[in-house]
């Protein structure tokens, strides 16, 4: 089994052509993925208005294979919560996806507290958007600022990208028992040398154990196969492959399908 | 009359900036302006088809106070084109906006205005004769070799100021489709020099709303030492005769 931890779903201005339902579960079978989550790049880019309903009638047409992800924007607190609040009760919105640096806020902000206290209320695990790099990428984002607040919460909080450096976001995710890591990237780490690219994975679950480390593509940003090739050339025996692949995910979020 | 060139509406992920329609009517009002150029925001963060579609609707439920200029991000190559097509001749909008930030999208992400799409999208802009508004945040040597590349194009550029007012006089005195947008212009005595320079007719009034509080622009030139005639030309007639109106 497969679950990604890392989709996205509706437009983009970049030149893409996965963008609705029926494309992202096409290409889920193409690569043999059985679960994502989403989170709309409407929420992300843009407005929240419309944002998390469009995917809500995205999952209900594939259920058991679509998910959500409640996208916030902290500069609108109020909406946040509300949409927080609202969609925790709808099916298949699994978690809460926060995005600092399309929002210009630092994740360890006093704007993000009320949301991280609504997902704790909730039980909403939290994919946070982490990419720092000189080329590419930001600062408020950084892995050293989540994890300086993932301990004052109960709540898993998933480290998106493995904070684009993965030596960062590895040091920074070590010992902090509710932060996991996720894979997608693309081929290279932003800053890579030598040996910290596809070798990430592996140094993730030597580092922090193959139960903080997640599984996701970043599609349809990122060409699935990316992710896919990393894990298909990850020294990793086959218990840590399957956790890293899925047992994990099955693990934190409520998927609700079980016994269905 | 007075025409603000320069005003986006939508939504502001960032601030809680008042940019809905009825908020930069009621801005406009405040102050006395009768109509805008008008683009949505939505073309430069996310779907610029919607964001183009918006404005028509917008343009005909307010035929008398707004104007549509169509925008898109270059990024999307793939109907970049036929999105200046589709503007001008189905949603009747009648000019192009060139977001900075859009056009240059992130750090070694984009070749600014060389961009071979763009060129795409300008070729098809000359051909129209569309008029182009250009956000401030290029310089003047670049601006000037854009706009003589597309001659038959009007390029209204923002982002004249202080540092670049000088460079700004000289670029227009030799390039007769560019004209100069003052939304920026904080300078003391800057319009009367640019006026003393250029005449006023290659100057055109914005304000830069909902970002900019649009009384700063429209009083620059009110109390301009210059003519009643330039600062007519300035706040509407330079603009009507560029859009043909």
């Amino acid at each position: 089994m497969i679950i990604d931890v890392h989709a996205h779903y509706g437009y983009t201005f970049f030149p893409i052509r996965v963008e609705r339902e029926d494309d992202i579960v096409k290409y889920m079978n193409i690569y043999g993925i059985d679960k994502c989550i989403m989170s709309n790049f409407r929420g992300i880019f843009y407005e929240l208005n419309n944002a998390n309903y469009e995917v809500m009638k995205a999952i209900e047409k594939y259920p058991r294979r679509l998910y959500g992800y409640i996208v916030v924007n902290p500069n609108y607190q109020e909406e946040s919560i509300k949409e927080i609040k609202h969609y925790a009760e709808v099916k298949g919105f699994v978690g809460v996806k926060i995005h600092p640096a399309w929002h210009g806020v630092p994740v360890d902000s006093e704007l993000y507290k009320s949301i991280f206290e609504s997902c704790e209320r909730a039980k909403l695990p939290v994919l946070a958007h982490s990419f720092v790099s000189e080329f590419l990428g930001d600062q408020v984002s950084a892995p050293e600022r989540l994890a300086r607040i993932a301990p004052r919460y109960s709540i898993p909080i998933i480290m998106g990208h493995m904070g684009g450096n993965s030596r960062r976001g590895i040091k920074a995710a070590k010992g902090i028992e509710n932060l996991f890591v996720e894979i997608s990237g693309g081929r290279q780490d932003a800053d890579s040398p030598t040996g910290w690219n596809t070798q990430r994975v592996e140094v993730a679950v030597k580092e922090l154990g193959a139960d903080k480390v997640m599984f996701g593509t970043d599609l349809p940003l990122v060409e699935p196969a990316c992710a896919m090739g990393i894990m298909d050339d990850a020294e990793l025996t086959t218990d840590e492959k399957e956790m890293v692949m899925y047992k994990n995910a099955e693990r934190i979020f409520s998927f609700e399908d079980e016994g269905e | 009359m007075i025409i603000d060139s320069n005003v986006v509406y939508g939504f502001d992920r960032l601030n809680k900036t008042l940019m809905d329609p009825a908020s930069i009517l009621k801005n406009m009002d405040k102050i006395g302006i009768d109509k805008a150029i008008i683009t949505s925001y939505e073309c430069m963060y996310y779907d610029f088809k919607e964001g183009n579609q918006k404005t028509s609707d917008l343009v005909k439920n307010y035929p008398d106070r707004f104007i549509g200029f169509l925008s898109f991000h270059v990024a999307r190559f793939i109907n970049v084109v036929d999105e200046v097509e589709r503007g001008t001749s189905e949603l009747n909008l009648e000019g192009i906006r060139l977001f900075f930030t859009e056009v240059t999208f992130g750090r070694g992400w984009s070749s600014g205005l060389r961009s071979l799409v763009l060129q795409r999208v300008m070729e098809k802009a000359n051909e129209l004769k569309l008029p182009i508004f250009l956000e401030a945040g290029f310089t003047f040597v670049d601006i000037k070799a854009f706009a003589d590349a597309y001659p038959a194009t009007k390029l209204i550029a923002s982002g004249v100021g202080y540092a670049n007012m000088a460079e700004a006089i000289l670029a227009v005195q030799s390039t007769p489709n560019l004209y100069l947008e003052l939304s920026t212009l904080d300078t003391f005595e800057g319009i009367r020099y640019l006026v003393e320079h250029l005449k006023s007719d290659r100057l055109i009034f914005g304000t830069g709303i909902p970002f900019n509080t649009p009384s700063v622009a429209l009083n620059s030139i009110r109390y301009a030492v210059i003519s009643e005639e330039d600062k007519e030309n300035i706040l509407g007639k330079n603009i009507q005769k560029i859009l043909n109106r």
